[in-house]
């Protein structure tokens, strides 16, 4: 797969066009059923990226005509501590964490479920751990909020029955942050852990065993044979939570609306607000497309930075 | 023997065709009248009510005016509310030919995405509510019609008419005036805001005689807080509107005989455009005042809950028996009538700022008291092109509605406070038709946007919890006061140059 492929002739090239026709002409019904998808995502996921990417150069309120402004838009959303100073920053420390905490804990969740020997109780916490996806995330959230009160929540009750002082928690620009990142505890999310899990019951049998036959460890055997093995998973993984992590306002629109004070404040929230909120269009599509140019960089970085000699084919 | 005499190849083909049909035939546009461009204004008619000989469907949303729907399940202590609907039948029974449909908002819907939604595709309701601080933006997209072909003719269903908005406050009728001077809309009742305090915990703090004053209050306010309670309730998240209505009680006060100075048009109306036009020429804000009004706001601050910078439940905390007090409006009264809560309460006025802390302060008592009620009703403007003998029938029927009988039933039955001449309201919301010497023409940054009323939260959320110096402040909201009406400014550019 390596190897340059060497120039052909240009025969090659008209019969492989000739192909594609003779196939599209045997098979024009499957075409032709597959054209209204077609038509949908140009017209639903294209075309809005476009229009996007166009209305970040204009001043747009959403309705009326837009007027050309050039690029600024892009130096407001640079220029704003906001958007730029704290959005930014809050953002990839919640990426970075997103990106760990579903890299990691699912992953030490999958191992373990893994190594359990009764298929019984490997079902039993199969389920245990799977059945919180079908809750809305939403409920979880409003949850976590009512945790969290200042003046009634679970937690201050906690820390006054330990002879602590209440904190404010989501509502305090000191521990909001942190309080949105311990939101979710104990970060076993049920999709991730069937992720790896599948990949773990993609090793080839005979190679643990020969592992176990040469007197590896359990530990040495997950760092040096099953954690390569299962590469392609934490790669999706991640590249969906950084994804999900640079668009994902939910936290904000729910809980916080990315205050108090703009602690917790991300440039999604901003581009939310800007479009919903303050009829801003422009520099909410602004907004849209850095974040887009940024998350595609990243999957790229991603796409060449994680990977493994060693990857097998699924069964 | 098989039904289908069709090869496997020739079922796909045919469902492939048919699937593309379906898809073609949903996508292909329907034919839509012609429309003025958004932008532009829209001819006004004032042709009488005509009878149409097929029946109009006339939907409104009603907001918290609205009747309850058959199918809701009510929770104990709740009553069915049905006065718009009894108005609605009678309408009906005189007008066969009309009929008038509830429209139900979307519940957790948002307001703003909802309406450009539904102007885009140019089905929204025919009458709709919006706040009359979100007017001029609306105005701006041809969102509301102008009514003041209507306003001029005589309610025929009111004796004695001779003008229909003569019926209504003059507070209503300023309200949904738009910064070129036209009426857009129709208000029938209005809100207030008081303080609602827990007599109880008042009791049980010692407090005897209600606080009238600036002084007083903080001193209940400190027998409140050695009694246990929380005194008074403070939530700075963005949207909420604490910051809001302490910016209006304290900081009109502080400016009273200054603010209508910034009311350029001269029509008693402060609006996003007066502002512009007074920060503009050095007028507003007085930031002298304004850093008066941050001074007492910081002096309340040990009074406030647990985690005020950000969102909080007041009337969970009130209702629990933990906060003694907070601002609430009339509209909440309906909902303490069905649901008492489990110890007494009553209203109080906002303190008055005195001399002694204030030396311009004229002593007078002010009253958030305005057209920001539930009955405050639009129509879109688009339908002056596409349907106008549509809108002779909707002002037809808001005529009726007006009616000052009718917005009694509806007031009394929904805790509204009536802005229509002659309609009562209900006995409980008393405090709230008791004599104040002045309602606040203005009440915070949010009169200028709704990203102005974000970034004052902000602010409030970064000085309030600090130690930030006066001067720090005050550089900070000016810059941020300013980059608003930049915004605002971009939005509008034509407003500096007329």
């Amino acid at each position: 797969m390596g190897a340059v492929a060497e120039s052909r002739p240009s025969t090659e090239s008209r019969s492989k066009w000739q192909e594609l026709v003779r196939n599209v002409r045997r098979y024009w019904y499957c075409y032709l059923m597959m054209s209204g998808t077609f038509a949908l995502l140009l017209a639903f996921a294209y075309y809005p990226a476009f229009s996007a990417f166009y209305h970040s150069f204009t001043n747009w309120d959403g309705f009326r005509q837009p007027d050309w402004v050039g690029i600024r838009n892009y130096q407001e959303v640079f220029t704003s501590e906001e958007i730029f100073g704290k959005g930014f920053r809050n953002m990839f420390i919640l990426a970075a964490w997103q990106i760990f905490r579903s890299s990691v804990f699912p992953l030490l969740g999958a191992a373990l479920l893994y190594r359990v020997k009764s298929e019984k109780t490997a079902y039993f916490f199969r389920l245990l751990f799977v059945l919180p996806i079908v809750i809305p995330g939403l409920v979880g959230i409003l949850v976590w909020r009512q945790l969290y009160d200042p003046n009634v929540g679970l937690f201050n009750e906690i820390l006054v029955g330990l002879g602590l002082t209440r904190l404010a928690w989501l509502n305090s620009p000191d521990t909001a942050l942190f309080s949105l990142i311990f939101m979710g505890f104990p970060w076993i999310d049920g999709v991730g852990l069937l992720i790896y899990l599948a990949g773990f019951l993609a090793i080839p049998l005979e190679i643990i065993e020969a592992a176990i036959m040469d007197g590896a460890g359990t530990v040495r055997r997950f760092f040096s044979m099953e954690l390569p093995l299962i590469i392609p998973q934490i790669r999706l993984i991640v590249i969906l939570n950084v994804i999900g992590s640079f668009q994902n306002f939910g936290w904000q629109l729910l809980v916080t609306r990315g205050g108090p004070a703009g602690s917790t404040t991300v440039p999604a929230w901003s581009m939310y607000k800007a479009a919903m909120n303050e009829g801003r269009y422009g520099v909410a599509s602004a907004i849209g497309v850095v974040l887009f140019i940024l998350i595609f960089a990243l999957t790229l970085i991603n796409q060449a930075a994680i990977r493994s000699d060693i990857e097998y084919e699924a069964h | 023997m098989s039904m289908f005499s069709m090869s496997r190849r020739d079922l796909l083909k045919a469902l492939g065709l048919t699937a593309v049909g379906v898809v073609a035939a949903a996508c292909t546009p329907s034919a839509t009248p012609t429309t003025a461009p958004a932008g532009e204004e829209p001819v006004e008619t004032a042709a009488p009510a005509e009878e149409v000989a097929e029946t109009i469907t006339i939907q409104h949303w009603a907001q918290a005016a609205e009747p309850t729907a058959p199918d809701v399940e009510l929770e104990p202590g709740e009553v069915r509310k049905v006065a718009y609907d009894e108005v609605a039948e009678a309408y009906m029974a005189d007008h066969p030919n009309v009929k008038i449909e509830w429209y139900r908002f979307p519940a957790g819907s948002n307001i703003d995405e909802w309406l450009t939604a539904r102007m885009t595709a140019q089905d929204a309701p025919e009458i709709y509510w919006a706040n009359s601080e979100s007017l001029w933006p609306h105005i701006q997209k041809n969102w509301a019609l102008a009514f003041d072909s209507w306003a001029e003719l005589p309610n025929p269903y009111v004796s004695g008419n001779e003008r229909w908005f003569d019926q209504f406050e003059d507070v209503a009728v300023i309200s949904q005036t738009g910064p070129d001077g036209k009426l857009y809309g129709i208000n029938m009742d209005g809100a207030g805001v008081l303080t609602l305090y827990n007599t109880d915990a008042f009791e049980t703090a010692g407090i005897t005689d209600l606080p009238t004053t600036w002084t007083e209050f903080i001193g209940a306010c400190d027998a409140l807080l050695d009694a246990g309670f929380i005194p008074y309730g403070a939530t700075l998240a963005e949207g909420m509107t604490f910051s809001h209505w302490l910016h209006a009680h304290i900081y009109n006060q502080l400016v009273w005989d200054t603010i209508y100075d910034w009311d350029k048009d001269g029509n008693m109306v402060i609006t996003a455009k007066d502002l512009v036009l007074s920060f503009e020429e050095g007028l507003f804000p007085d930031w002298d005042a304004f850093l008066q009004f941050a001074h007492l706001f910081k002096e309340l601050t040990p009074y406030f809950p647990l985690g005020y910078e950000g969102e909080l439940d007041l009337p969970q905390l009130w209702r629990q028996g933990n906060l003694a007090m907070y601002m609430e409006g009339n509209w909440g009264v309906s909902q303490l009538k069905n649901d008492p809560p489990p110890h007494g309460f009553n209203w109080l006025a906002f303190p008055v700022i005195t001399k002694d802390i204030w030396p311009a302060a004229p002593e007078k008592v002010v009253r958030i008291q305005g057209a920001w009620g539930a009955m405050q009703y639009h129509v879109p403007g688009y339908l002056a092109q596409t349907d106008p003998a549509r809108v002779d029938v909707i002002m037809d029927w808001l005529m009726w509605s007006s009616v000052p009988e009718h917005v009694g039933s509806i007031c009394k039955e929904t805790g509204l406070v009536p802005l229509t001449k002659g309609a009562e309201g209900l006995p409980e919301l008393a405090p709230f038709y008791e004599p104040y010497d002045r309602a606040v023409p203005y009440q915070s940054w949010n009169t200028m946007s709704a990203s102005a009323w974000n970034a004052e939260c902000n602010l409030w959320q970064q000085y309030l919890p600090s130690d930030m110096t006066d001067d720090a402040f005050l550089e900070l909201a000016e810059e941020t006061f300013s980059a608003e009406v930049d915004k605002v400014l971009e939005a509008n550019p034509d407003w500096v140059t007329e």
